[in-house]
């Protein structure tokens, strides 16, 4: 048992020593010309504005709860498109509803949410 | 594979959990109504659920003593041990939900969403009871930690509230990780999670150290859901700040579904119980200590009633130490009983507060001179809950003492005949209060609305019904625990 686990001991101690290595030798071997565009945030491209140390609206916590769900939603969606077919000949109509209750089940949520008002920015 | 319209498999499961499958129906049910009702007709959602979840425990009862089966690929059991549980944990929602009905802090734009939560954790509740499977273990009780956190701290605009939900929340949090972590142990050690599984793993290879580690760490989740000493600190505090209905649902009913969970997993993995038992009989000592000699001292009602299912839960324990035939039939009478006393007790606490706005104990000076018949039904729930006969908590302190006794833990059942003295100096404080205080606070007769009515006069039925003619719930226990499925092979 002990000997199995010595495989991952020794990945996990190159792992470390890749890394390490990497940054160290980077550090060791560039040249250092700091600027100010260099050093501001990554945004994807965006332009950073203010800093990130702010109180953030309660509100996007409603967005990014529905977010979630149909981000799950598409997690669950994808793999059951891929076999199909595969399921509509073993489980016949059954397949198909099976899906349409999870998705009726989430498209409450989301009619629940919106009924509340919460997907008004006021 | 069938060519049927729903696989055979999975009708067969969805057919056995028929009130679970209801009880989520409701859930929905409600949302939808909670849409579409105007808000001056919101309370009667309330009365909408608590009919659905009268029809899914009438539906339990009559499926009760069915033959049991492992369903979904053993994630969950179906038997007349989960049923009894159900059944509890269904009680004692419907009596939460009438309860509910006239407790003013709930707004009625708010109650809508408040019956769809107490649905939604019903139905957590029930797949606990049931769950056969570690993984589904941790979900359901996940499941219903989550939507407790949120009840607890419903009332937002009282401080007290919140402060207990997050109090509920961080020990929540930090004692399923530890549960999981021990979980893990488990997996690791067997290759399984499914508890029919594991125990052929235990039975083929024997227990490891390691094993019995993963255990204990799982017993600290399992502590905080029942809240068993030392893993008892939220307990008082989210009590004395949840909504009272919220308090008295979660002292009854999470905590047999908490029991139940308990019992069932140590039953269904262990063949016997001889290399933990030692702990759980000491931790069963402590908890019962703890919670008497805390409760001395206790004024707010809801505290008092806290502490004292913490003792409670020690007494459950001690039912669960002497395992076999008679320690878990015990536990299931103490149960029954601790669901009808707490319940008559929390909806007094109710009509009082709704009465003078006070849970303080000391401000029920003069309740007897007002209300004389009402003060005499709560002193009989009081001398239930501290086990004088003929009272249900009588019957059932008996029983758990019995078991210990017969299991060979004398030294414990003296620790709890000593505990059930201490425990009558608190609860006979609260009656000195109704009867002698010289201070009359109250000072107007006290009339619970019809739904307390229901609850006060159905659990003094129960609470009395169950001592004097304890045969046909012995016998039930007896029945329910001989029918539990997947485990007791070593008997």
């Amino acid at each position: 048992m002990i000997n199995e686990y010595l495989a991952v001991l020794i990945f996990f101690v190159v792992a470390l020593g890749f890394t390490i290595g990497g940054l160290v030798t980077a550090f060791l071997v560039r040249n250092s010309k700091p600027g100010y565009e260099k050093e501001t945030t990554y945004e994807c491209g965006e332009e950073p504005v203010g800093g990130a140390w702010i109180q953030f609206n309660m509100r996007y916590y409603f967005f990014a709860i529905l977010f979630v769900i149909f981000d799950v939603e598409v997690i669950f969606l994808f793999p059951w498109a891929v076999v199909y077919k595969e399921l509509l000949s073993n489980f016949g109509i059954f397949a198909f509803l099976e899906m349409a209750l999870f998705l009726g089940i989430l498209i409450l949520g989301l009619v629940y949410a919106w009924k509340k008002g919460h997907l008004k920015w006021e | 594979m069938t060519k049927g319209f729903i696989p055979e498999a999975i009708m067969q499961g969805l057919l056995a959990l028929t009130p679970e499958v209801f009880v989520l129906c409701l859930a929905f049910f409600i949302i939808i109504a909670d849409l579409i009702l105007p808000v001056k007709s919101k309370r009667n959602i309330l009365d909408i659920a608590a009919v659905g979840l009268t029809g899914a425990l009438l539906l339990t009862i009559g499926a009760l003593f069915q033959q049991g089966m492992y369903i979904f690929n053993n994630a969950l059991v179906v038997d007349s041990f989960a049923r009894f549980f159900k059944i509890i944990i269904l009680v004692s929602a419907v009596f939460m939900l009438l309860m509910s009905r006239d407790y003013k802090a709930l707004e009625n734009n708010k109650i809508g969403e408040y019956t769809a939560l107490v649905v939604l954790v019903t139905l957590g509740m029930m797949l606990m009871a049931g769950a056969s499977d570690l993984l589904m273990l941790f979900l359901s009780i996940e499941f219903v930690s989550i939507v407790f956190f949120v009840l607890v701290g419903f009332v937002k605009k009282d401080s007290k509230s919140r402060e207990a939900a997050v109090k509920y929340f961080l020990i929540g949090a930090f004692s399923s990780a530890v549960f999981v972590y021990g979980a893990s142990f488990l997996v690791g050690v067997t290759g399984a999670s499914s508890f029919p599984s594991i125990q052929q793993y235990l039975i083929a290879h024997g227990i490891s150290n390691l094993f019995i580690v993963g255990l204990l760490l799982m017993l600290v989740g399992f502590g905080f859901k029942i809240a068993l000493v030392p893993f008892h600190m939220w307990a008082p505090d989210a009590y004395e700040g949840a909504p009272a209905p919220v308090t008295a649902f979660l002292s009854v009913a999470s905590k047999s579904a908490g029991v139940a969970v308990l019992i069932r997993t140590f039953l269904a993995i262990l063949p016997d119980n001889s290399n933990v038992n030692l702990i759980l009989a000491l931790l069963a000592a402590i908890t019962m200590t703890v919670g008497n000699l805390v409760a001395l001292t206790q004024n707010n009602a809801k505290r008092l009633l806290a502490y004292s299912g913490i003792a409670h839960v020690g007494f459950i324990m001690m039912g669960f130490v002497a395992y076999g035939l008679f320690g878990v039939q015990s536990v299931l009478i103490y149960t029954l009983a601790y669901l009808f006393t707490n319940m008559g007790a929390f909806a007094f606490v109710i009509a009082i507060y709704n009465k003078t706005g006070s849970d303080d104990i000391r401000d029920y000076g003069g309740l007897s001179l007002v209300s004389p018949a009402l003060a005499f039904v709560f002193f009989v729930f009081l001398i239930s809950l501290a086990g004088v006969p003929p009272t249900a908590g009588f019957l059932g302190k008996l029983l758990v003492l019995g078991a210990a006794i017969d299991s060979g833990y004398t030294w414990l059942a003296v620790i709890g005949v000593l505990n059930s003295v201490v425990s009558l100096y608190f609860y006979a404080r609260i009656a000195y209060f109704m009867y002698f205080a010289k201070e009359k606070k109250i000072t107007e007769a006290i009339k619970p609305s019809l739904s307390l009515n229901i609850i006060i006069y159905s659990s003094l039925f129960m609470v009395l019904y169950i001592c004097l003619l304890p045969e046909q719930f012995l016998n039930l226990a007896k029945k329910t625990v001989q029918l539990l499925t997947g485990s007791f092979h070593g008997y």
